[in-house]
């Protein structure tokens, strides 16, 4: 099992520039080439620096308690929503210091970033143990499951967590790409990037946890929560209760479902003694999550 | 009427073959695996790194009665005692394993991630970690790169090699020397200022956080020790039946892994337990619950509730110096 961390960045190198040229083209129609251009350069310029210091300081904060070192830069010590979060920045300042709107430039490039996101993802295929899951007796076949060969007589299997969260950001691309004219596009967009992230994360064998919580898988879910809580509050007029705040309510119980998965799969839950069937606790967890997906298309379809 | 016939002749003949089944499992005989001299390997002390150990011969198969595996350079014999049964005297499950080794290069330590051990919170199931070393026996390490509660800033000394400085004061520290032997550093001692890397002139090998001690020198360690909360990790809760396991040396190059399962015991009936096994010098509690694993030729022989195996950072283990292949470490 090695890293390559050279592909890795070239590989990141490619699609930063693929997001960056996508980005430019659809900022074109929308300004002046020239623009479009600046706002490009200064994307990817801040995206770089914010997205690289925001990776770091969200894993420095998530670790506090282990008393880490800040200014230092290891592949293994960086915060993937950390990232998300630098990169989202980079776009609004971008988009500020050129006197742009700085929701509608997010929102224009909310595919884009679903886009990099994805190839984010299908990066951590080089970096071993980072992207992937559960060990596995028999692999299946990629992408499912990655190979890594230690020599001629010995390989093991592990399921390819990677390439299943890459998958959910190019859905979470097409659904950008399908509410074009959305004024929410970008928070929607961000919204189907963290929904199956909660899952998601669950699978993979390397989390950054505070005491047992996964640290990312609970931003993302914080989030997702409270888009549909904000649903609620921005809506107006005489609204029946549960319509204003049917989908965060669902949200709060499909957080306390979420919660017993986890404990379920731990062990810290049985029943009659025996662990409950991972199959069922997974069959739970995206039964919530898909419901919390309807909630928030049916809530925003009732603006 | 019929049918109360045909149950009065069903049920002493099905009775009958359960006593036979359950007799025919009771005197299943314990199968050894024994490799002499003559085998054609040559004894090598393994390297202070973080390769695994010989290949073991392509003849030896694991299967549920194999109970000893034993060549030139290391010897394992696994136990089961039954909830009531040999040891009514402890009302739990308890499995155990006593190894011998030949030279001390052959108590190891390996982490779930190879790309980057002891630093990534990455984690596989024990016999996963097992195979790829080629460990004869192994068992879960202290979870070192878990980082929560009061483990969360642990000493990491892993074969020869420091990966983490910081110290967990409230927990006392299981030093291994270069001689294989044990040493406890309790939390009385100020753990951060004393140097870990060497100990009675000798160097430490691997050295683990999470305790606490359960015996030092012979002696048991008291009751108001073991049993206070503050000594143990968060969660490890001393004073409730949870899944124990601890890591013993009986003499030179002789230990003992024991582990009770099905039924928890409170961390000081878990002690005396264990005093009954072997005489045991010393005894230091690594984590138990789910992350129990006691792994025998790549199987895992503890069945901890449900039979479900949770995936951990790491791994003490033991290994053959019997090189059988021709293989350069």
């Amino acid at each position: 099992m090695e890293i390559n961390l050279t592909a890795y960045l070239l590989f990141m190198g490619c699609s930063a520039a693929a997001c960056i040229l996508w980005f430019f083209l659809a900022a074109r129609k929308q300004m002046p080439a020239a623009k479009a251009g600046a706002l490009s350069a200064l994307t990817l310029l801040l995206g770089i620096l914010l997205g690289i210091a925001g990776a770091r300081l969200v894993w420095f904060l998530c670790r506090i308690n282990t008393r880490p070192v800040l200014f230092a830069l290891n592949y293994y010590e960086l915060s993937y929503y950390g990232g998300v979060a630098g990169v989202i920045l980079a776009v609004w300042l971008s988009a500020k210091i050129l006197g742009l709107n700085g929701r509608e430039t997010l929102n224009t490039f909310a595919p884009m970033g679903a886009f990099m996101a994805a190839m984010a993802r299908f990066a951590e295929g080089f970096l071993a143990m980072i992207g992937v899951g559960a060990w596995m007796e028999e692999g299946i076949f990629f992408p499912v499951t990655v190979e890594y060969v230690y020599d001629e007589s010995y390989s093991e299997f592990y399921l390819a967590v990677f390439m299943l969260e890459g998958l959910f950001s190019l859905i979470a691309m097409i659904l950008s790409l399908i509410h074009r004219n959305d004024r929410d596009r970008f928070l929607r967009t961000l919204f189907y990037l963290c929904l199956p992230q909660v899952f998601c994360e669950s699978l993979r064998a390397q989390s950054i946890k505070w005491l047992f919580v996964r640290s990312e898988q609970l931003f993302c879910f914080v989030f997702c929560e409270g888009v549909l809580f904000w649903y609620g509050l921005r809506r107006k007029g005489q609204v029946p209760f549960l319509k204003r705040w049917g989908a965060a309510i669902l949200g709060l119980l499909v957080c306390g479902l979420i919660i017993a998965a986890e404990f379920a799969l731990d062990g810290k839950i049985l029943i009659g003694g025996e662990m409950i069937p991972k199959w069922v606790t997974y069959g739970f967890m995206l039964a919530g999550l898909g419901a919390m997906a309807v909630a928030e298309h049916k809530a925003r379809k009732n603006p | 009427m019929k049918k109360n016939v045909i149950f009065k002749r069903l049920i002493p003949v099905l009775a009958a073959l359960i006593m036979v089944f359950a007799a025919a499992t009771a005197c299943a005989e314990r199968e050894e695996f024994i490799l002499g001299e003559d085998s054609g390997g040559v004894f090598k002390p393994l390297p202070i790194n973080l390769d695994g150990g010989y290949k073991l011969s392509k003849d030896c198969k694991y299967s549920g009665n194999l109970a000893v595996y034993e060549d030139p350079t290391i010897r394992v014999e696994r136990f089961r005692i039954d909830r009531g049964s040999n040891r009514p005297e402890w009302p739990v499950n308890c499995a155990y394993a006593i190894i011998e080794i030949k030279d001390p290069s052959q108590i190891r330590t390996a982490s779930a991630d190879e790309a980057n051990p002891f630093r990534s919170s990455a984690t596989k199931v024990a016999r996963a970690i097992a195979k790829l070393k080629n460990a004869v026996f192994a068992v879960n390490g202290d979870y070192c790169a878990a980082f929560s509660g009061s483990k969360s800033t642990n000493y990491i000394l892993r074969q020869g090699t420091v990966y983490s400085e910081s110290v967990e004061p409230s927990l006392d520290m299981l030093l291994i020397d270069e001689d294989g032997d044990f040493h406890i550093l309790t939390a009385d001692e100020d753990l951060a200022a004393i140097d870990k890397t060497m100990i009675d002139g000798k160097r430490v090998i691997n050295a683990f956080q999470f305790g606490p001690a359960l015996v030092i020198d012979g002696e048991p360690v008291p009751d108001e020790i073991i049993m206070n909360p503050d000594r143990s990790p968060t969660y490890a809760k001393p004073g409730a039946g949870e899944i124990r396991l601890c890591i013993a040396q009986i003499d030179k190059l002789k230990y003992l892994v024991a582990t009770c399962y099905g039924w928890g015991q409170e961390l000081n009936n878990f002690r005396d337990m264990v005093m009954t096994l072997a005489p045991i010098k010393t005894a230091y509690t690594l984590d138990g619950g789910l992350s129990a694993s006691l792994v025998f030729m790549n199987n895992k022989f503890n069945n901890v509730q449900g039979g479900s195996e949770r995936a951990i950072t790491d791994i003490i283990y033991f290994a053959s110096a019997w090189d059988l292949y021709g293989e350069s470490k």
